[in-house]
C-alpha cells in the first residue's frame, strides 16, 4: 500500500469551503471540478467527503467514500491506470498554479502564534463506544494571554485566577463533544454557566516556574439544541521565564456531558463522562493547523 | 474519522482487538486518578500512525507539487481538516 502511496502527491484538506458552490477560490472551482463528476457505488457519507485520486489538472482517476482499506487500494490502482492513459495536456493544467492564489483563503494560518501557546486537545469518552473514539484539535494563545496563566507575583504558594474570558474561550470552543467526529456546535457566551482556572505555584527553581492547575467549567444550552459539558479541571505546567514560554503543560477536564451535536455522530444524548487533555503541540505542519474555531476568537 | 480506519491500515498497521472494548471504570476526575485519566484519553502511538504519512497540509499545495513534477494527487478531503478536526 505504501508503495502505491509513494505513486501520488498525498494530501489531507477540508472539503467544507471548496465543496461551496458559491467559493470562487481557485483550489475550490478545481476540486468542485472532480468532486461532482464522482460516482460512489455505496452511499455518500456526507458533501464529498472522500478520498480522491486526481490529476493536477482536475481530471478524476478515481475515488472512494469507503472505510474499508481494500476499496482504497482499489481505488488507487483504477487512478494510476487511468493516469498512465492520459496525455500531457489532460493531466497538467496550462499553466503553473498560482502559489499566492492560497493567501486568499488561508489567512487563519497567519495568525498562529509563534511566540505563544500551542496546544494539542484530545477528547475521548470514558466508554469506548465505537471507532474512532477520539478526535483532536488545537488551543492557540498570543504570548500575553500564555502569561496570563501564571500569577503575576512569582512565588511558591501563589494562586491566581485565570482571566475568565480565557477560560469561557476554553469552555465556549474546546471543552466539547467532537469525539466521534467535527462538532459545529460551540457553546455561545450565555451558555456559560462557570468557567474558573485556578493556577497555583508550586515550585520555582532557576528559570522554571512550576504550576498546578485546578478548576471547573460548565456550559450548558437548550436551543437550537440540548447540549451540555461540565467538567472539573486538573493540570500542571511549568514556564521558562528566561524563554518566556511553558516548556511543559498538561491541562485535563473530565466530567459529564450530555446531549447530541452537529455533525459529530454523536447518537446517544445520555449524560456519559468524557474526557480532554490539553498538551504541548509539536511544530510540524499538521500541528500547526488552526483550532476549528479560530475564526471565533476575536482575534 | 472514518475514513481513518483505512488509513492506518495503508501505514501498516494492524487495528488492536481492542479498540472496542475498554475497561477503563475511573469515576470523577481526581489527584488520585489523574494519570489514569490522562493516559486514557490520550491517542496510542498507533492512532496517530496516519500522521506519518507526508501529507500536505492543503490541496492546493499538492495541485503546485503534482503539476512541477507530473505526478497525479491522492486527497483525502472531509469536513473540517483531516488532520486537525474532522
Amino acid at each position: 500500500m505504501q508503495k502505491l502511496a509513494a505513486e501520488f502527491v498525498v494530501a489531507a484538506d477540508a472539503c467544507d469551503r471548496m465543496q461551496k458552490e458559491f467559493c470562487q477560490d481557485e483550489d475550490a472551482l478545481l476540486f468542485r471540478k472532480f468532486a461532482k463528476e464522482r460516482t460512489l457505488k455505496k452511499g455518500n457519507r456526507g458533501g464529498a467527503q472522500g478520498h480522491y485520486a486526481v490529476a493536477p489538472s482536475g481530471e478524476l482517476l478515481a475515488a472512494s467514500s469507503s472505510a474499508d482499506p481494500k476499496v482504497l487500494v482499489e481505488m488507487m490502482k483504477q487512478g494510476l491506470a487511468k493516469w498512465a492513459t492520459l496525455p500531457r495536456e489532460q493531466r497538467l493544467l496550462p499553466k503553473s498554479p498560482d502559489p499566492t492564489a492560497a493567501e486568499n483563503w488561508r489567512v487563519k494560518e497567519k495568525l498562529y502564534p509563534d511566540d505563544g501557546l500551542v496546544l494539542r486537545v484530545v477528547a475521548r469518552d470514558r466508554t469506548r463506544e465505537r471507532w474512532p473514539d477520539s478526535n483532536l484539535d488545537y488551543a492557540w494563545f498570543r504570548k500575553d494571554e500564555a502569561r496570563t496563566l501564571l500569577p503575576t507575583e512569582l512565588k511558591k504558594g501563589a494562586k491566581h485566577n485565570v482571566p475568565r474570558e480565557l477560560v469561557q474561550r476554553l469552555a465556549r470552543f474546546h471543552l466539547l463533544d467532537n469525539v466521534h467526529a467535527l462538532n459545529y456546535t460551540f457553546f455561545p457566551k450565555e451558555a456559560i454557566e462557570k468557567a474558573r482556572l485556578t493556577s497555583t505555584v508550586v515550585q520555582i527553581e532557576g528559570d522554571l516556574v512550576s504550576l498546578s492547575f485546578e478548576g471547573e467549567t460548565r456550559a450548558s444550552m437548550v436551543s437550537p439544541k440540548i447540549i451540555g459539558y461540565e467538567p472539573k479541571l486538573l493540570g500542571r505546567a511549568t514556564f521558562n521565564l528566561k524563554e518566556q514560554k511553558f516548556v511543559s503543560f498538561e491541562l485535563l477536564a473530565v466530567g459529564m456531558r450530555w446531549g447530541l451535536g452537529n455533525c459529530n455522530q454523536r447518537h446517544n444524548p445520555a449524560p456519559a463522562l468524557m474526557g480532554i487533555v490539553f498538551t504541548l503541540a509539536g511544530d510540524s505542519p499538521a500541528e500547526r493547523l488552526p483550532p476549528a474555531f479560530i475564526s471565533r476568537y476575536g482575534w | 474519522m472514518t475514513f481513518l480506519r483505512a488509513l492506518i491500515l495503508i501505514v501498516g498497521i494492524i487495528l488492536p482487538t481492542a479498540v472496542a472494548a475498554d475497561e477503563f471504570q475511573e469515576a470523577e476526575l481526581t489527584e488520585a486518578n489523574y494519570a489514569k485519566w490522562r493516559d486514557h484519553v490520550l491517542p496510542r502511538n498507533w492512532e496517530l500512525s496516519y500522521r506519518k504519512i507526508p501529507w500536505r497540509m492543503s490541496f492546493w499545495d499538492a495541485v503546485i507539487e503534482a503539476q512541477a513534477r507530473d505526478k497525479p494527487i491522492l486527497l483525502w478531503a472531509m469536513n473540517g481538516h483531516p488532520l486537525c478536526n474532522t
